[in-house]
């Protein structure tokens, strides 16, 4: 492996060997992605006591069939309502358009698992939908009338749809708004328009921005546990939970996770191989000449419904429900006493994940672009691994790696370092979340013509200052992002924080997870509230980044 | 920001100091809703002044206990049921404690021979069906894959534990080929897929949607006690099904004692008192289950529910069939819903 170009033969002082810097966080990187991996690997090769290593069903047939329905679903929905939304907030001037330009992001900050709790609220028998109807109707029973059943395949695909298509939205909306303005105005003026243009431009312009947020959203339909499981969905995450507890058969559940993921890194990777030499590069010179045309009456509030109804529903709705349910609960039981200590605890875990996926996107994101070989090349590809295993599966495959850690530390103390401690939980946000911080980082830098890189060296500029002078300062923007991302990512974690955390250690999400748990999830509204609310900080930031 | 990070530290530091700072504690790792034990903790810290430490979680804690070795700081696992205290012991997590306390307050079939773990409470897994539509008094487990129930059955995820251990507990009493049979049946006789949670049969039966389904005992009692829930409690009535040559599937809770516990003085103190009369009162009339300890009444309302005639099969048979009763569920599509 060599560095890009040759060293600068300008040296003063005293200063690191070109390029070290970069491969150290490369190195780091590379821990972080190997520690789950190493964590399976090790649970698929230690037999359980007693048990066979059946890890081939009838039922993962069919557990397979309705995954992938799930994901095709999720994906195609997904990125309909992200794209679509996109477009019209970046093309059209309509009603109420710069407010739901921000307004969109919003349902990003609702966690699946609570919105599954509060659709079931909402949709089912007892809600104030079907409560209506049955007034209206005079009827009684549930066999009196037909209403979507909430609780299905269909159901959890619009779910997870609505809480997962801002990933798809904001890279979308930014890409056609900068990146591809020129060339979306370009056919403007050649008389493309409507569904043409959109179709025939827009659509193949944005396909990165489509392809890496589709990716994000289908990831976390992969590990999702607690909404699939509420709406009776058979997802292969339930499959190798079910294959660890139900059948004591903890090796065959860590060999179809390590399965899933070779899957999903198979795939990331081709993906990465077609587009490698297509590179869109855009010229440095930000802003687009794009200006959103008019539309006038019915066009126009047609328009303005289209993209107010993911909010709707995807926000709006849960949003107002919780409100009338934490002020029940207030009014009932008063403010719990946990609930400051539960808060302070997500920000502080949410903010350090933030800073430190940050700091990580920032340097993986250069390290990729400056340093050559295979390792810089494919490492980045696999960040986004740490999405596609089950939460609580990635969880159970860290903790023989902490294990090992602190075991080595226990020669300079004797109490647990790492496990049990604050560490723990985020280094598995680390390994999790560390994949978005490093796409926003790549998108970013991908704006930045290669024009810069070939002139600072032309101009003696050693590897180091390329990267943390000049590369550093202009990917701000992506910085900024990846720590939003993680910041909101974090905020809504539960398996890994459950599991992981110290004794008497609650978050907004542990505590909202102990009510639901029990069945009362209304008493936990308080804190599924102010989750939503300090999730919208962020969320508000990243949509109105620019 | 700044500011609000600040408190944030502040209470993070606070409490791990307050951890840190108890000279008589016990560190509790439990599976145990946090709404159903604390109030149990709280009543034996304010009792003994051994300040309890705790973390619920939903699964994995045996898995974290046997990576954190011998310096975990976990001194007993406090379980929602039998198979998670079986697996610590195999996993070689726990050690035996012999005390005549626990001896005498919890009866020998409810706890492991070598004293490895204790029984604290049980719960029946029984049938809610329709006060309105449905007039039976008395139904074996077997009766409800009779097709007179077709489009009525309700019930969670065939794979969530407290089905399983019902399911595995069938096979072990009708062996593999008639429990399959059985299973079918059930499945035939589907409203619907399986979703939501145990209340949800209570619920979807209040609306109609199903008139028989599968459920745990103490569910009642916690959806008369909430006001939005009572509704659905009000819908139903408990039948206290049979295997037709057993009894009514009961799943045990307990404590078990962690081999490397650090406070393992207060650990057996804890147990000790959670089997002792107050609690297991507490048991019985806060969490509406069934206290281990004999002449502990049970709460008036699952005392009338009937006479509970506890199924005589082992726990041991049960687990070694669950992973039989998982693969049969898969089999037939369980989880696919009716049809």
């Amino acid at each position: 492996m060599t560095l890009a170009a040759s060293p600068s033969p300008a040296r003063r002082g005293l200063r690191l060997p070109q390029g070290a810097a970069l491969w150290a966080a490369l190195a780091v990187f590379c821990l972080l992605l190997a520690a789950p991996l190493a964590g399976l690997t090790y649970l698929a090769a230690t037999p359980a006591p007693g048990r066979t290593g059946l890890v081939w069903s009838a039922g993962l047939v069919s557990t397979l069939y309705e995954t992938l329905l799930l994901l095709a679903g999720v994906g195609l929905l997904s990125a309909a309502v992200g794209v679509g939304s996109a477009w019209l907030v970046a093309m059209y001037r309509f009603p109420g358009r710069d407010v739901l330009a921000v307004l969109l992001v919003l349902p990003l900050a609702l966690p699946t698992y609570l919105f599954a709790y509060v659709a079931v609220e909402l949709g089912d028998f007892f809600g104030p939908f079907q409560t209506a109807l049955r007034w209206l109707l005079g009827a009684t029973s549930r066999r009196d009338y037909w209403f979507p059943e909430v609780r299905t395949l269909p159901g959890a695909i619009i779910l997870l749809s609505l809480v997962l298509y801002p990933y798809i939205y904001l890279p979308s909306r930014m890409m056609f708004e900068r990146q591809v303005g020129r060339i979306i105005y370009a056919a403007r003026l050649h008389g493309a328009s409507g569904a043409g243009l959109f179709f025939r431009v827009g659509l193949p312009l944005a396909r990165p921005a489509i392809a890496s947020g589709t990716a994000f959203a289908l990831l976390e339909t992969l590990n999702d546990v607690g909404a699939v499981e509420h709406f009776g969905v058979q997802s292969i995450s339930l499959a190798i939970r079910s294959l660890w507890l139900n059948r004591g058969n903890l090796p065959g559940a860590a060999s179809v996770a390590l399965l899933c993921l070779m899957i999903v890194a198979v795939i990331l990777i081709v993906e990465y191989s077609m587009r490698r030499h297509a590179a869109y590069a855009s010229s440095a010179r930000a802003g687009s000449p794009l200006t959103p045309v008019r539309l006038t009456g019915t066009r126009a509030w047609i328009t303005a419904l289209a993209c107010a109804l993911p909010v709707l529903a995807g926000f709006a709705l849960p949003a107002v429900y919780l409100v009338a349910e934490a002020a029940r609960s207030l009014a009932r039981h008063g403010v719990a006493p946990g609930l400051a200590a539960a808060f302070g605890n997500s920000l502080l875990l949410s903010v350090l994940a933030g800073l430190a996926v940050g700091l990580i996107g920032g340097a993986v994101g250069i390290a990729a672009r400056l340093l050559r070989g295979p390792l810089a090349r494919y490492a980045p590809r696999l960040a986004t691994l740490g999405y596609a295993i089950p939460g609580s599966v990635l969880v159970i495959a860290l903790l023989p790696v902490y294990a090992l850690v602190d075991d080595g530390l226990a020669h300079l103390g004797t109490s647990l370092v790492v496990s049990g401690s604050m560490t723990a939980i985020l280094l598995a946000y680390l390994v999790r979340f560390s994949g978005i911080g490093i796409t926003q980082v790549e998108a970013n830098l991908a704006r930045l013509s290669r024009n810069i890189d070939h002139a600072a060296r032309t101009l003696g500029c050693g590897i180091n200052r390329l990267a943390f002078g000049i590369l550093a300062a202009n990917i701000r923007v992506g910085v900024g992002l990846a720590m939003l991302f993680a910041f909101v990512d974090a905020m809504k974690e539960l398996p890994a924080t459950l599991l992981l955390r110290p004794l008497n250690t609650e978050t907004l999400a542990t505590s909202l997870y102990a009510h639901a748990s029990g069945g009362t999830f209304e008493n936990g509204a308080p804190e599924a509230l102010l989750l939503l609310l300090v999730g919208l900080v962020p969320v508000w930031l990243l949509a109105r980044a620019r | 920001m700044k500011r609000m990070f600040r408190a944030g530290a502040l209470c993070l530091a606070g409490s791990l100091l307050c951890g840190a700072a108890a000279a008589q504690s016990v560190n509790v790792y439990t599976y145990r809703e946090p709404a159903l034990i604390k109030p149990l903790l709280d009543a034996f810290s304010a009792e003994t002044g051994v300040k309890v430490n705790v973390i619920f979680a939903k699964e994995g804690l045996e898995e974290r206990i046997a990576a954190e070795g011998a310096r975990s700081p976990a001194d007993v696992l406090v379980t929602a049921d039998v198979a998670s205290l079986v697996r610590a012991q195999e996993l070689g997590i726990t050690r035996s404690e012999t005390s005549p306390v626990l001896a005498a307050a919890v009866p020998a079939a409810l706890r492991e021979a070598a004293g490895h773990w204790y029984g604290l409470s049980y719960r029946a897994r029984v049938l809610y069906v329709s006060k309105d539509r449905v007039k039976d008094t008395a139904l074996t487990y077997e009766d409800a894959a009779d097709p007179r129930w077709k489009g009525r059955f309700c019930l969670r995820d065939g794979q969530h534990i407290y089905n399983n251990m019902l399911f595995a507990a069938g096979i072990v009493h009708l062996g593999e080929e008639k429990a399959e049979r059985w299973l079918k049946g059930l499945r035939a006789n589907l409203a619907k897929k399986p979703s939501g949670n145990d209340r949800e049969v209570a619920k979807d039966i209040a609306s109609g949607q199903c008139d028989i389904g599968l459920a745990n005992t103490y569910y009642v009692g916690q959806m008369l006690k909430s006001p939005d829930q009572k509704p659905w409690a009000d819908a139903i009535r408990v039948i206290l099904p049979t295997f037709k040559d057993g009894g009514t599937h009961v799943n045990l809770s307990g404590i078990a004692f962690m081999k490397h516990a650090p406070n393992a003085a207060n650990g057996l103190k804890l147990a000790e008192w959670l089997a002792g009369e107050k609690a297991q009162a507490m048991y019985a009339s806060g969490n509406f289950e069934f206290p281990v300890r004999p002449g502990t009444p049970v709460d008036p309302l699952v005392s009338g529910f009937g006479p509970l005639r506890p199924d005589p099969v082992s726990y041991e048979a049960i687990i070694k069939a669950r992973s039989k009763a998982a693969d049969i569920i898969d089999r037939i599509g369980f989880n696919g819903g009716p049809g």
